[in-house]
């Protein structure tokens, strides 16, 4: 029998056996139920909209497939709505000198942002098949009542803290995203073609660069109150709150970063120690994670600091004084 | 999936209508479902690429003229949707994350093993599974939706020529496959 005979017969013989899982259903009809609301919600809002736009600093997401390959799990953890793990894999290692030049010309695109805006910049040395990472010039609201009716009026209950670690740390302003990773969420194969061109007639290795707008990640929301001592040292509080459906969020490291788990008390969280960081003052980052369940939302409460002079002790005394 | 008018319905559904859209969905299920099965790489992004491409159908139901097949135009939809379902994997890196939604993980595992209890029956999915994603939309649109090369050539807005050149390559690369198998269950029936 010819193949085409074959293929047309085994289409045929698998219709009758390949439907459509029943389970699928109310899925399906419950997300057609959130577009059809989150339209008119955005339908009714777009005049009033609370305050003028608060960005996040700059949050690199990458679109990478295939990362779980050659992955090792460290830890899974999970609430009822959120699963949370973290994998190590080795393809996320850089030279120090392909860093550099990465967190230069991201330094360089931000200090040419105004105020609010987001960029992608073009950055194949990092990923060849996705190199798109973004940078953003945040707008930080310094005053701590106006930040807290801020989130209040996007639903978000959480208590913005006026002092962390016995008052050791003040706030100093709070901003929606996160400093040191994280947010884009835009069709990017059209733009890396088109900036893939550009930086072939770019001889002198200028950074490629475009700004974007409203490329907030949906159905997440995340917020970042950063704490000053009077040393200077930062601590950044940062919230992700997932609400309404269930997640899975995948972290992968670097082989070369640090990760452990931490217990204190009883409660369980996660240190992870990157020397990597492209956002960060000098590329040291460290971060303390923990997942807390509350009025039916999951939410990943991090630690996170730039600063030279902060010990993954401190990270942990001041979780222990949170919780 | 019936050739019906569906334009009416299309209005309704984007108008918020439910019940359009319910009607809308079980016409098209399945054979959304088998079509999305076929062209993927990988079974488990199946459910969820089903997900997204009813919600795009809610987006773009205006784009859509009476004049053409819905069927044509709705495969169309469905091809872009496999096509763009990594991109849409958003990740981070950092540490780097990468965040999928699921209504409901309990009735996702379920479909999954619905699925995968399928999946065992069939020889010619793994086969297809190894074809390039642009190999494997020839061979689903032509042996399975009966399109011809000028269909498809329209479909995916490419020349007559890629499609034919497409074709022959996937065809190619399918007979290996098979022969691989064949060769596989005549040396297991070997007694030594």
């Amino acid at each position: 029998m010819s193949i085409e005979k074959q293929l047309n017969e085994a289409f045929k013989h698998n219709e009758s056996s390949l439907q459509c899982p029943p389970s699928l259903d109310s899925r399906i009809i419950a997300e057609y139920d959130k577009a059809v609301m989150a339209r008119r919600r955005s339908v009714t809002m777009f005049k009033k909209r609370p305050l003028p736009k608060v960005v996040m600093i700059a949050l690199v997401f990458v679109l990478l497939c295939g990362f779980a390959y050659g992955s090792k799990l460290l830890m899974s953890d999970s609430t009822s709505k959120l699963s949370y793990e973290i994998y190590s894999n080795k393809a996320f290692h850089f030279s120090d000198e392909t860093i550099e030049m990465a967190r230069s010309k991201l330094s360089e695109v931000k200090s040419r942002l105004e105020l609010g805006e987001t960029a992608v910049v073009y950055l194949p040395e990092l990923s060849k098949d996705y190199p798109l990472f973004a940078v953003e010039n945040p707008t930080y609201v310094d005053d701590l009542q106006q930040w807290q009716s801020i989130i209040a009026e996007q639903g978000v209950i959480e208590n913005v803290p006026r002092t962390i670690f016995n008052g050791l740390y003040h706030f100093k302003g709070g901003t929606e995203g996160n400093p040191f990773y994280a947010s884009i969420n835009i069709s990017q194969k059209e733009l890396i073609e088109e900036m893939k061109a550009e930086s072939k007639n770019n001889t002198n290795n200028e950074p490629v660069w475009r700004i974007v707008n409203d490329a907030k990640i949906p159905d997440v929301s995340l917020y970042s109150q950063v704490y000053q001592a009077e040393n200077g040292e930062t601590i950044h509080l940062s919230w992700q709150i997932y609400s309404d459906w269930t997640f899975k969020v995948e972290s992968y490291l670097s082989s070369e970063e640090q990760y452990e788990e931490v217990n204190v008390e009883g409660k369980k969280a996660h240190y992870i120690k990157n020397n990597q960081a492209l956002l960060a003052k000098d590329g040291l980052l460290q971060i303390l994670t923990w997942m807390v369940e509350k009025n039916g939302d999951s939410i990943i409460y991090s630690l996170e600091s730039d600063s030279p002079g902060i010990t993954k002790e401190r990270l942990v005394e001041i979780f222990k004084s949170m919780n | 999936m019936k050739n019906t008018d569906w334009s009416p319905w299309l209005i309704r559904m984007s108008q918020g209508d439910k019940e359009a859209f319910q009607t809308i969905y079980e016409q098209t299920k399945d054979h959304t479902y088998r079509l999305i099965y076929y062209l993927s790489s990988s079974k488990e992004d199946v459910a969820d690429i089903v997900s997204e491409v009813y919600i795009e159908l809610l987006k773009s139901a205006h784009k859509y003229k009476p004049e053409q097949p819905f069927s044509s135009w709705f495969n169309g939809l469905i091809v872009r949707q496999v096509r763009s379902w990594k991109r849409k994997n958003w990740r981070l890196y950092r540490i780097v994350e990468k965040v999928k939604l699921f209504t409901d993980l309990t009735v996702d595992r379920r479909a999954e093993i619905e699925l995968s209890s399928v999946s065992n029956q069939m020889e010619l999915y793994p086969i297809l599974r190894k074809l390039p994603l642009k190999a494997r939309e020839i061979i689903v649109l032509k042996y399975y939706q009966d399109y011809t090369f000028e269909d498809i050539a329209v479909l995916l807005d490419i020349p007559l020529g890629t499609v034919k050149s497409r074709h022959f390559y996937a065809l190619k690369q399918m007979r290996r496959q098979f022969e691989l198998i064949d060769d596989r269950k005549e040396s297991e029936n070997y007694v030594y």
